[in-house]
């Protein structure tokens, strides 16, 4: 605990200014990425990720987090101003901070959500700080057999990221392996599917893949989609009315905040359900005065808000303290640390304790900084949805091409780029997810040189070694779980399909 | 196309990909020919991660088989025919980008894709195009510190 406080007390030195600059930078445009239909903070942390390239550790990750919290936070903005959420965690709160803006209480909406996301992000990242550093200080202890069966949890998360169809979900998973062990070997140095080429020595590099996944298959989506611009108000502005809630509706914050990070926590789950979840569960503790919910329902606005924004702190501690990554844009974070030749996990707490604690402080940070930048440049991002959406998805295919140009001013990587984000097109057509390649691809070296490793010390006797481990046992069967669970779901659903 | 042919479709490509790396991985060299080295040499691990994937590929060939006949929204010819242009317009960038220089293709680049993605607003979409090229430019030469090809346009070569 002494430990929790200090790192707290250590904040004020953590960040330099440039650091703070880029958080700003991060969130500003994390809230307008958030809050334009069509774009989402995934896309976000994307196109920023060859930016922080140039950057330290800290930097990069005060650029990326802040897109996360503040994009986290946008698809709330146009949720209540034009009724269409800007991310798909912003649905639940729709259903009561539209209505309100309806009612001509949209300053009162969008301050509520702003502070739900404050508070959500505040109490996710002071759980991140106590429950992270623990965690990895256990994980430490594991040998190549526990950190290849935890990368395998990792990768089971894969079944939970595919929305419609599991199956498909582990075929794109699978295919991100796939796509990391493109390059040389890593224990013996042999080429594996490089085609005699150079480039792919090295292996496919992170950069063009995933914004050549997210971003140029969006782009190429919507040439085919366009999405339609809407009419804004931007008659919004703070509202006091909203932090009087502080003091009657303090449950509602904490439970709310509580179930987005333990939700969080869990791999695969997501802001989605965490959001619709805490909103369930505000409806239980209904006061009979207040309007129903659906209806503007100042309860259901807090819990969605704050539960959504809660899963982010939630989200980081299996990815920093144990390398999995339960969440897309997590898979994202992740591999922008391993851009700057850091790999998350309990490893990192040993050799990357500044980073650590600068993430920490990010966080903290970034959570308290959302409420002055929501609510001070709360008309400019509205008016910014009117946007056409032309412009928006031309400024998208210059950084992205760009950008992913300038990591190693290498032309083969818009090559990879233009490759991928073609794949990514058809993928998208035949409905295949595209997360799962991403967490596929981050977690496979890992996965491989510890799978591999432990194959060398047990000479080959993988079940005899791993008999006398229990936490890869457990571990493992956790994993069957994982795996069972959508089987045993989707048989009956099958089975009822067929009857008549 | 029916959603059953989508799915059965997409199903035998994958498949057909994972039969091709699966033929790769025949190629990969192997240092020692030991049974360890069979189980966890190079060639084991792909081997590995592509016998899993022809299993989930035929789970899914047998999803597809039994999705009904759902018709998919009818395929609007002229919008994939935007969707080549673009790719075209991409490819096209790529290899003008590094010989002709950032200033001379980007503007045009992001001029093209604003009328692909239906920009009614000639001086609006010229506007975007030269805003936003230069700003993009500002940032990364004297924000990142990074030089983008200059091209033709690069001073040692006018002079």
């Amino acid at each position: 605990m002494s430990d929790f406080f200090q790192t707290l007390a250590s904040f004020p030195s953590l960040l330099s200014g440039v650091q703070l600059m880029f958080l700003v930078i991060g969130i500003g445009a994390g809230v307008v990425i958030g809050a334009l239909p069509g774009v989402g903070p995934l896309l976000g942390v994307v196109m920023a990720i060859p930016f922080t390239f140039y950057m330290d550790p800290v930097s990069s990750m005060a650029l990326l987090m802040g897109i996360y919290q503040g994009g986290s936070y946008g698809g709330a903005l146009s949720a209540t101003v034009i009724g269409i959420p800007g991310t798909p965690m912003a649905a639940a709160t729709l259903l009561d901070a539209h209505p309100m803006a309806l009612r001509g209480r949209a300053s009162y909406a969008v301050t509520l959500a702003t502070l739900a996301s404050c508070i959500g992000g505040v109490i996710s990242g002071l759980v991140l700080i106590a429950v992270a550093p623990a965690l990895a200080a256990f994980a430490i202890k594991f040998g190549p057999a526990e950190a290849a069966a935890f990368a395998l949890l990792g990768l089971t998360t894969i079944g939970a990221l595919s929305g419609g169809s599991a199956l498909k979900g582990w075929m794109m998973g699978l295919l991100g392996l796939l796509i990391a062990a493109i390059g040389l070997d890593p224990v013996s140095g042999e080429s594996r599917f490089t085609f005699g080429s150079l480039y792919l020595d090295s292996g496919v590099a992170l950069v063009p893949l995933l914004v050549g996944l997210f971003s140029i298959s969006e782009i190429l989506r919507q040439i085919e989609k366009p999405i339609r611009v809407h009419d804004t108000s931007s008659n919004v502005s703070a509202s006091a009315d909203a932090f009087r809630t502080l003091i009657q509706r303090p449950f509602n914050y904490l439970r709310s905040s509580a179930l987005g990070v333990f939700i969080g926590i869990l791999p695969g789950i997501g802001g989605v359900t965490a959001a619709f979840l805490s909103y369930r569960a505000a409806m239980v503790f209904k006061k009979p005065s207040d309007p129903d919910f659906g209806d503007g329902n100042t309860d259901g606005v807090i819990a969605s808000e704050a539960a959504n924004s809660a899963v982010a702190g939630g989200a980081l501690i299996p990815m920093l303290a144990l390398a999995i990554p339960g969440d897309p844009i997590v898979a994202v974070l992740m591999g922008g640390l391993m851009v700057q030749a850091i790999q998350p996990g309990p490893g990192m707490f040993l050799n990357h304790p500044e980073v650590i604690d600068g993430i920490f402080a990010v966080f903290i940070l970034g959570a308290i900084l959302l409420l002055p930048i929501g609510l001070l440049f709360v008309r400019l991002i509205i008016r910014l949805l009117r946007l056409p959406q032309w412009s928006i998805m031309c400024v998208v295919l210059m950084v992205s091409v760009v950008g992913t140009y300038s990591v190693s001013r290498e032309i083969l990587d818009i090559w990879t780029l233009i490759a991928f984000g073609v794949v990514g097109y058809l993928l998208r057509k035949a409905d295949y997810p595209l997360a799962p390649i991403v967490v596929g691809f981050v977690l496979g070296p890992i996965f491989e040189k510890n799978f591999r490793r432990t194959g060398l010390i047990s000479q080959g006797d993988f079940v005899g070694f791993i008999a006398d481990r229990p936490i890869t046992l457990a571990v493992l069967a956790l994993i069957l779980v994982f795996l069972l669970v959508p089987l045993f779901r989707y048989l009956p659903s099958q089975i009822d399909r067929k009857s008549p | 196309m029916n959603l059953q042919q989508r799915e059965v479709g997409g199903a035998a490509a994958l498949l057909v990909i994972v039969a091709f790396f699966f033929y790769l991985t025949s190629q990969i060299d192997l240092a020692f020919s030991s049974d360890l080295e069979k189980l966890t040499g190079p060639r084991a691990y792909p081997r590995i991660i592509l016998g899993v994937m022809t299993i989930v590929g035929l789970l899914l060939l047998f999803q597809g088989w039994v999705t009904p006949k759902d018709k998919l929204e009818k395929t609007n010819w002229s919008d994939l025919r935007a969707v080549g242009f673009a790719l075209a317009l991409i490819i096209l960038f790529v290899s003008l980008f590094e010989p002709l220089g950032y200033l001379l293709t980007v503007p045009p680049l992001v001029f093209a894709a604003a009328f692909l993605n239906r920009a009614q607003n000639l001086k609006a979409a010229l506007l975007v195009a030269i805003f936003a090229s230069l700003t993009l430019l500002i940032i990364f030469r004297y924000g990142l510190n990074t030089v983008l090809p200059e091209g033709v346009l690069a001073i040692d070569q006018v002079f």
